[in-house]
């Protein structure tokens, strides 16, 4: 039995204090369509998708359900009226077992009110078969790897009786193959007749799966449209609100030097795993070399071990042909000539509660251009920050405002414009696009090419696979701690780079 | 030293730590840092003896101490969930506050120092179980105890089923290993985090109870001397296992029984013996390696 549910949101608005995270927002949801709400970090994707699942109250408008307005006050209210949703990051208790987890909203129960665990397994089972989504129903959540963990997450809302399944970002912790996979799921599950709404930021899975797209940019929709009556560009345009500037040309550059030579890289990790498995690589001047692959598969180690953030490592690192051992720390390597835009800004790349001007100097507050012999100086640092901050068009009115006043985007630009100062010859780019909207990106990768084009080196490590397709010259797909490939992006598909990073060797691969 | 006396008297000593450790177990598994047993069974005592003592009856003053321990929890449910202070301060500043209260009054109704001692404050009745106490060896368990000692056996056994094996338990363990994830299925994590610390306060009040009208009808200053805190440490010690919870306190109450007999004897320092629960305890959590992280 299929229920039809017809869902419609009729000018909805939201606003935290000064902000309006959503304006007179209209959405129709239909049965048996695939949503596609697309819009820039902030735009309030996620608002309003948290005030059709009950967790905020919208502050004016009205939601209806088969052309009744309802009230959701809580995830129970919007559960009970048959919406799901699939959370980003995964609303799962690691320390239950999928079954547990799957029950926790509505139990299976004895005559004696005591859990029916042995019956809530065979369930679990029975409905991973209908919707071919199998999962382990004893395994605890912490055991089993994400991808599985998203499917207990689509199996919860569906056991909950959701007709409409809003998911959150599904695709952020996926491999391209277990993105092909998700698809196809919720293309069987359109076609049993449930809607589905996926937020998400990345256009080209909008365009594969959707039937129609929402797009919001500051709040406010700015475009919906059938996906089949539009593409990539305008919808990106759509959600910038502006044309979008074509990318920064590569020159012709002199690439028969080399800038940063590593060999026979080991690193076991403080569980005792090899994180890094023997790596070797050069990468040379003038070239931008991408670094492909699935979160945690030794990227960050392999970072950590180039900027000397871990020093208990063996093999050979050589900066712009100067060696350097393991016990050399930070200091020496970036005064050799490496920078890095780390991949966690909040953490490693700034200082949240200091000034946006002391985290502007403080890779190069040893130089004279922002020291006296003795001290800081500070008149020199302010028009130097200044300088810099106009250049990169960090948004701050003042830069003795703390760090964590910047946005995302702006704190990220900010971390760039320090990593490039001192112009490192060789500069390591680790996700510098995470989180950031697409102006920010698109000027982050113009200035990384820019870089370059000066002759410098740049390594380029990342999970976007398209961001590492359009910024590289040179790909190279890290798998459990080892290079298994190498592309190059002007010839090779993303399919082919896929099956790298799941692990699959291709015969021929160069390495 | 006489064994059916020892197995009396451990289980005597243990039941108000046992009590309290089961509260906790509760708080813990919603995730609340709930350290205020000390002070809910500080004043359970201290009502239990009041009201006693006034109502002439045992089952007022019994009463009264879980209504008191119940008021006292609904001020850390107020203070922290309210007014959004962090437990573990409000904790400590409870356990202090009350700790002064108790002498406080103690002076201002009774006119008394130190403690207070009448024939006329009621004990809660000793019962001895029919046909079971008649069981050689066994048959010490249930003879000459309160009916709150023997709850507090059978409140692990209540913990353990509530816990692990109804909808109330999953309720409680995801409010405390991911509340968002237990939000998100429509669970209200502050209900149920409130419903544990209410159990844990009316177990509190027992054993408060039992401590001063169940055994010695008196009341001292201070005369918890860190039950609450022996708890805590049995709940750490057990990785929220009720049945280590139950090891750990018996393995209390037995030091202390064993401790008294010897003090008895007069051989050794009082002083020193009085510490032998204590290290007892300790030892076993340092025995013990930590419980591992939770993602």
């Amino acid at each position: 039995m299929i229920i039809i549910k017809q869902i419609e949101m009729r000018k909805i608005t939201k606003t935290f204090g000064n902000l309006t995270a959503n304006s007179e927002v209209d959405f129709l949801v239909e049965p048996g369509k695939i949503y596609g709400l697309i819009g820039e970090n902030g735009a309030g994707k996620t608002t309003l998708m948290r005030m059709l699942y009950g967790m905020y109250e919208p502050d004016g408008g009205e939601i209806l359900i088969d052309g009744k307005p309802v009230q959701l006050k809580s995830p129970k209210d919007a559960i009970d009226a048959g919406i799901g949703m699939v959370h980003q990051h995964f609303a799962l208790v690691p320390t239950l077992t999928v079954t547990q987890n799957m029950i926790l909203g509505r139990p299976i129960q004895k005559k004696n009110k005591l859990l029916d665990i042995k019956k809530a397994e065979q369930m679990v089972e029975a409905l991973g078969k209908e919707y071919k989504l199998e999962v382990p129903p004893k395994a605890l959540i912490k055991d089993i790897p994400v991808s599985i963990q998203q499917r207990v997450e689509i199996l919860k809302a569906l056991y909950l009786g959701a007709d409409l399944l809003i998911m959150d970002e599904p695709t952020a912790v996926l491999t391209p193959q277990e993105i092909v996979k998700l698809f196809q799921t919720l293309v069987e599950l359109r076609n049993a007749g449930k809607s589905i709404i996926l937020i998400t930021h990345k256009l080209n899975e909008i365009m594969q799966i959707t039937d129609e797209i929402l797009v919001l940019r500051l709040g406010k929709v700015t475009g919906h449209v059938l996906t089949s009556e539009t593409d990539e560009r305008r919808i990106a345009e759509m959600m910038v609100g502006r044309q979008l500037n074509p990318q920064k040309a590569k020159k012709t550059t002199d690439q028969s030097k080399i800038a940063l030579e590593v060999t026979d890289l080991e690193y076991i990790d403080k569980w005792g795993v090899r994180a890094v498995d023997h790596i070797s690589f050069s990468l040379h001047k003038g070239e931008i070399l991408g670094i492909a692959g699935v979160q945690g598969n030794g990227q960050s180690e392999l970072i950590d071990i180039l900027t000397g953030m871990v020093n208990n490592y063996s093999g050979s690192v050589c900066i712009d042909g100067k060696p350097v051992t393991p016990s050399m720390g930070t200091r020496i390597r970036r005064e050799y000539g490496l920078g890095c835009i780390p991949e966690d800004r909040q953490l490693t790349g700034a200082a949240v509660g200091g000034t946006i001007l002391a985290n502007f100097i403080m890779s190069g507050y040893r130089t004279d251009d922002f020291s006296g012999k003795w001290m800081i100086h500070y008149k020199k640092a302010r028009e130097r920050t200044w300088e810099y901050v106009k250049r990169f068009t960090v948004k701050t009115d003042d830069i003795m405002n703390d760090a964590l006043s910047l946005s995302g985007g702006n704190l990220q630009k900010l971390i760039v414009a320090r990593e490039l100062y001192l112009k490192p010859s060789v500069l390591i780019a680790a996700q510098p696009s995470r989180g950031v909207d697409i102006g920010a990106t698109e000027y982050i990768h113009d200035t990384l090419i820019e870089h370059r084009n000066q002759g410098n080196a740049v390594l380029l490590v990342s999970n976007e696979l398209s961001e590492i397709m359009t910024v590289s010259d040179r790909i190279l797909v890290i798998y459990n701690g080892r290079f298994v490939g190498e592309a190059d992006p002007k010839t090779a598909t993303e399919e082919e780079i896929g099956l790298l990073m799941a692990g699959i060797e291709r015969r021929d691969s160069r390495l | 030293m006489n064994i059916a006396l020892l197995i009396q008297a451990a289980m005597r000593y243990s039941a108000p730590v046992l009590l309290a450790a089961v509260g906790a177990l509760f708080c813990d598994c919603a995730g609340v840092t709930f350290i205020i047993l000390e002070a809910q069974m500080l004043l359970g005592c201290f009502f239990a003896v009041i009201a006693g003592y006034y109502f002439q009856s045992w089952a007022a003053g019994v009463l009264c101490a879980v209504l008191a321990s119940i008021l006292l929890g609904w001020f850390f449910v107020w203070i922290t969930m309210k007014m959004k202070a962090i437990e573990l301060v409000v904790g400590f500043a409870i356990n202090f506050l009350i700790d002064g209260l108790t002498i406080y009054l103690l002076r201002m109704v009774f006119h008394q120092t130190g403690s207070f001692v009448s024939p006329e404050i009621p004990a809660i009745p000793r019962i001895t179980v029919p046909v079971l106490s008649q069981i050689p060896l066994i048959g010490n368990l249930f003879y000459q105890q309160t009916w709150i000692v023997y709850f507090a056996f059978l409140s692990v056994l209540i913990a353990a089923v509530l816990i692990y094996h109804t909808s109330f338990g999953l309720h409680i363990l995801s409010s405390g290993a991911n509340p968002e994830a237990a939000k998100a299925v429509g669970i209200h994590i502050g209900q149920t985090r409130i419903q544990c610390i209410m159990i844990a306060s009316v177990l509190c009040g027992l054993a408060g109870s039992q401590l001063s009208i169940g055994f010695l009808s008196m009341f001292s200053e201070g005369m918890t001397v860190g039950k609450g805190f022996i708890a805590l440490g049995a709940l750490m010690f057990s990785n929220r296992k009720p049945a280590l919870v139950l090891f750990i306190t018996l393995l209390f109450g037995f030091a202390e029984a064993i401790g008294n007999q010897v003090q008895l004897s007069g051989t050794i320092a009082s002083e020193l013996v009085l510490m032998i629960p204590y290290l007892a305890v300790l030892a076993c959590v340092f025995v013990k390696k930590p419980i591992p992280e939770q993602i």
